[in-house]
């Protein structure tokens, strides 16, 4: 083939400049450490890389909100350990003050006492974490959930609302719990019934907080124990109707309906006795309610009668508080350990997606160093050759 | 011996011709599309000696090109394409790197956007954590715009580029027109004898407008050639040439067209192939359209979604969500020769089903035909009517044949925005609150709640449910209705369920969430947008749907770019085996030289011979 000396020239000019600009793009990557310079480079990879971006960036998300809410558990959880601990302290109290060591002088100390886990239990369940949010007031967290009026009563001012967050695709968990679940929802009396002296009863007749034999024979309703006598009891439901009746003898129990429940002291003809069932406790009345039963042990003996019933009542109240408190204590437990659970799947999918992502994007700085000394020596003989032929002309010989 | 000298001289002639053509090649070895020239030599006619003839010399019969008209074409053809694929390809990369660069890429910011949400659904009272999310909200509309005033400068640059071409190929077509009246007249001079310069200057031209677009070339009998481009509009014909021209596009004056003749002729841009203008038109039609109403169509769809979900909050005022971003409605254009007085307005009613299609409303008299022009797909009725998530209206009196452009999405990216006021109008929190009576003896529980219209004006009345036995419950004292656990129950504008076992008497209660500021379901609902499907019939996400516009740029701007290696390679094969016939080669001319000379010299010797032999004779003669 014939070479026109123009093309040839011209031919090996692209030549270094074809080798130029890929030695420049060979130094734009090691400059940048990228493999793809622009979406072109690689469309596929591009938008792999884009949508890995994003995967990473919501992963990076879950991880904040995570940290966020294990810090919000965290707090939740103090929260509920420390209104157990009132709760034990108040059962201690309750049960110290109903032995006969104690007398009127040491009662007033306990009731002082209990007025004043009342008060703590306030000022935990009032509790704000880092934001400044109650952490028991539900949704309406900026506004204190728990207020005592004039009447000394506790009224809970917030909702049930409960926050969930994001920590992980598709898996919400919820960082709160409002106050109304955790201080106003655990059953009263012992969880089944609930046992009352009435306030008009003359004796010294006490019933205890009642036991539960046969949970399956129990119907719901509420029954009256009527005293026809001194030794005499009959139990009617609510419509009156007569469910058992029988001969008193104190310290023995008496038996219905699969629950038993005993009567114990001296009651009068005339005097009821309600079981009814178990309804919803609020905590601060549960302390009141102990107070004043405390206070009531000094009093006359019908009243110190009732006052050790409502101890008892008390205390099983108590337990059932403690017992509801553990519930949500475990709960947020779990949701701690499935917080745990999450982070530890979220690292794992971040460092796979960026090692994916590492693949498509980044450069092999060995193969691209190579590539570039090749590219250098290329552009060299490039130059060179071309210089050779610069030289190389018929006319030069011509004399 | 007067044989011999006229011998002698045809020769000195003859390589004094070959001589200058030599010379002529050597000065033209840099001229572009100059063919190498050669002298064609004959014996001169010999004379008859009696019984044999007698050579005279030579003669210079002709100067002849080397020249292939086959590969001529070639190399124009090529160079055609290469341009085309050159000019599409340097667009297509500056989109591509719009789209893609970290820096200007909506991708990152769309991310951000949501999490930030997703944080905020953490605190959802902190105003910090509002301000965050206003703050990138504003950098993600300011993405959109960046990007959108981008695209406008990218056709304008579209603009430039086909008006530069316009006004070289109109240069062109004269002087090729010039030229055809200069070889016809220079043939004619010298009996049919060719031109050989200006048949190059003129192959030339037609390879600089092959260079701008494609063209066919006939040659005439009187050495002529007509040229012609897109689907056979003659741009030259003989000494004639007709201009194109630059017009502004009926419906958008941003965007000019291709006419040819005079602005008011014939538009030819979707005729026009090949080089640079085939490349700038093509890249327009089939890339930047499509990235334009793309990125267009995500911002409606994104806003119009947000929006919607953002009504549905409360935000830290107790007031119900607003707008959170703004676009602009469909850009309704009428063409530049209705005569009706309609004026036709679109609004946007779904934004998810909004297409990145543009429309063409054409009025027939009685009825509007409505042309999707993605697909060609037609609908025919009266006005108003509602249309892929557009609604169309209309004022005033259309006549027939009254046409509108209609582009839902083309101005969106530009003019996305954000509207909320202050960082506490973020409405993060559900307006409604739910909770079951503290006396319920039940199990049954109520769920949170969703709402599903915000316009509802009952919305906020508390309602409650009231169980008269475990299987039936009235609502707010009225009617009696039964329960079916885990079934939704829809009431003024929300949306709730009951489950588990309620008794006889349970309440539940649905009420307004004043004070519910640490409420963060519409954070969660706003976040949760992010990995929904919602665009394109419910099969992309947003980041999907930006990643896939990405994806698609990329791989035309990709195409594009090997396209452009392989005409490029393709050019100068073509461009190579041209030069191999018709180019200059300093050393064979340097060869030639040498024996034009020695045979000059040698003509020159025959000549002093002859002298010789003529003293000799002379000599002779005077003793």
């Amino acid at each position: 083939m014939r070479i026109a000396t123009t093309q040839a020239q011209a031919q090996l000019v692209q030549a270094m400049l074809d080798k130029q600009s890929q030695l420049a793009r060979t130094q734009q990557q090691l400059a940048t450490g990228q493999r793809l310079l622009t979406p072109a480079d690689d469309p596929t990879a591009a938008v792999r890389t884009l949508a890995l971006n994003r995967a990473l960036d919501r992963l990076a998300t879950f991880g904040r909100n995570g940290d966020l809410a294990e810090s919000r558990l965290q707090a939740e959880e103090g929260a509920l350990a420390a209104l157990g601990d009132i709760l034990l302290r108040a059962r201690e109290l309750a049960l110290e003050a109903n032995t006969a060591a104690q007398d009127g002088l040491s009662r007033g100390a306990i009731a002082a006492e209990l007025r004043s886990l009342n008060d703590q239990l306030l000022q935990v369940a009032n509790q704000r974490d880092a934001n400044g949010e109650y952490l028991f007031g539900g949704d309406q967290s900026r506004q204190i959930p728990f207020v005592r009026d004039a009447g000394g009563a506790v009224r809970f001012t917030g909702d049930a609302g409960q926050r969930l967050v994001s920590i992980g695709e598709n898996r919400l968990m919820a960082v709160s719990d409002s106050g109304e679940r955790v201080l106003l929802t655990a059953r009263d009396g012992n969880g089944l019934f609930r046992t009352d002296a009435a306030t008009s009863n003359t004796g010294t007749g006490r019933i205890d907080a009642g036991s539960v034999t046969d949970r399956s024979a129990w119907v719901a309703d509420t029954y009256t124990l009527n005293m026809l006598s001194a030794d005499q009891y009959e139990i009617r439901d609510s419509g009156g109707g007569l469910v058992t009746s029988g001969v008193y003898v104190p310290d023995s129990a008496i038996s219905f309906n699969g629950v038993q429940i005993t009567l114990s002291g001296a009651p009068a003809a005339g005097d009821r006795f309600e079981v009814r069932p178990s309804g919803r406790q609020d905590m601060f009345q549960t302390l009141a309610q102990l107070t004043q039963a405390v206070a009531d042990l000094d009093a006359d003996p019908a009243t110190a009668a009732r006052g050790i019933g409502a101890l008892g009542r008390g205390i099983e109240e108590i337990d059932q508080a403690l017992g509801h408190l553990q519930t949500i204590r475990t709960e947020v437990g779990s949701r701690l350990n499935g917080l745990d659970q999450q982070r530890q799947r979220n690292a794992d999918e971040t460092l796979s997606l960026q090692s994916l992502r590492s693949q498509l994007q980044d450069l092999d700085y060995t193969e691209a160093i190579g590539r570039l000394n090749l590219q250098t020596v290329a552009l060299q003989a490039a130059q060179q050759s071309y210089l050779k032929l610069q030289g190389l002309s018929l006319f030069d010989l011509l004399r | 011996m007067a044989d011999m000298f006229s011998s002698g001289v045809s020769g000195l002639l003859a390589f004094q011709n070959a001589l200058t053509t030599t010379g002529h090649n050597i000065s033209n070895v840099a001229t572009p599309g100059y063919s190498r020239q050669r002298v064609e030599l004959g014996t001169r006619p010999a004379e008859i000696q009696n019984d044999f003839y007698i050579g005279t010399g030579v003669n210079s019969q002709t100067v002849r090109r080397s020249y292939d008209q086959l590969l001529t074409e070639q190399v124009r053809n090529t160079g055609s394409a290469a341009a085309q694929m050159d000019s599409y390809a340097t667009f297509a990369a500056r989109l591509d790197n719009l789209l893609g660069a970290q820096g200007t890429s909506v991708s990152p910011m769309l991310s951000q956007f949501f999490n930030d949400i997703e944080l905020l659904a953490e605190n959802p009272a902190g105003i910090p954590e509002r301000q965050v999310v206003l703050t990138d909200a504003e950098l993600l509309a300011d993405r959109f715009n960046a990007l959108g005033t981008q695209l406008d400068q990218l056709q304008a640059d579209v603009n430039q580029q086909i008006a530069r071409d316009v006004t070289e190929i109109n240069r062109l077509s004269t002087n090729i027109a010039e030229l055809n009246g200069q070889i016809a007249l220079a043939q004619s001079r010298a009996n049919g004898a060719p031109p050989n310069d200006l048949l190059d200057a003129r192959d030339e031209a037609l390879r600089q407008l092959g260079e701008k677009v494609a063209v066919q070339t006939v040659a005439q009998d009187d050495g002529a050639v007509n040229v012609f481009v897109g689907t056979g509009q003659a741009l030259v014909v003989g000494k004639t040439a007709t201009p194109l021209t630059t017009v502004a596009n009926a419906y958008d004056p941003a965007r000019l067209e291709v006419a040819y003749g005079s602005p008011g002729g014939p538009l030819i841009s979707n005729q026009i192939t090949g080089g640079s203008l085939g490349g700038a038109i093509a890249f327009r039609r089939e890339t930047f359209d499509v990235a334009r109403n793309n990125l267009g169509q995500l911002a409606v769809a994104m806003a119009g979604t947000v929006n919607a979900q953002h009504r549905m909050g409360m935000d830290l005022d107790g007031q119900l969500g607003g707008d959170l971003f703004a676009v602009v409605a469909p850009a309704v254009l009428p063409h530049r020769d209705n005569s009706g007085s309609a004026i036709l307005t679109a609004a946007i009613n779904d934004p998810k089903a909004v297409t990145s299609s543009d429309y063409q409303a054409r009025y027939d008299g009685s009825q509007w035909e409505i042309t999707r022009l993605s697909d060609g797909v037609r609908t025919t009725g009266s006005l108003p009517l509602a249309l892929d998530g557009v609604t169309l209206d209309m004022t005033g009196t259309p006549a027939a044949g009254d046409r509108f452009l209609i582009q839902p999405t083309a101005g969106a990216a530009d003019s996305l925005s954000v509207v909320l006021d202050g960082p506490r109008a973020l409405a993060a929190a559900s307006p409604i609150r739910t909770s079951a009576a503290l006396g319920n003896t039940g199990t049954g529980r109520i769920d949170p709640g969703i709402v599903v219209d915000p316009s509802d004006p009952a919305l906020l009345v508390t309602t409650t449910f009231e169980f008269l036995t475990p299987t039936t419950y009235t609502i707010n004292g009225v009617g009696s209705y039964t329960y079916t656990a885990g079934a939704p129950i829809t009431v003024n504008g929300w949306q709730i369920r009951l489950e588990g076992a309620p008794q006889a008497g349970d309440q539940f209660t649905v009420a307004a969430n004043s004070g519910g500021v640490g409420n963060n379901r519409n954070a969660l609902a706003l976040a949760g947008l992010q990995s929904q499907r919602l665009l394109d019939g419910g099969s992309a996400t947003y980041g999907e749907r930006y990643e896939s516009l990405v994806g698609e740029v990329a791989n035309r701007s990709r195409q594009a770019s090997l396209g452009r290696d392989t005409q490029r390679l393709l050019a100068d094969q073509a461009r190579a085996a041209r030069e191999s016939v018709s180019g200059v080669n300093l050393d064979e001319e340097a060869a030639q030289m040498l024996r034009f000379q020695q045979a000059y010299q040698a003509s020159a010797q025959v000549i002093a011979i002859a002298n010789n032999l003529f003293q000799t004779l002379l000599d002779a003669v005077r003793r």
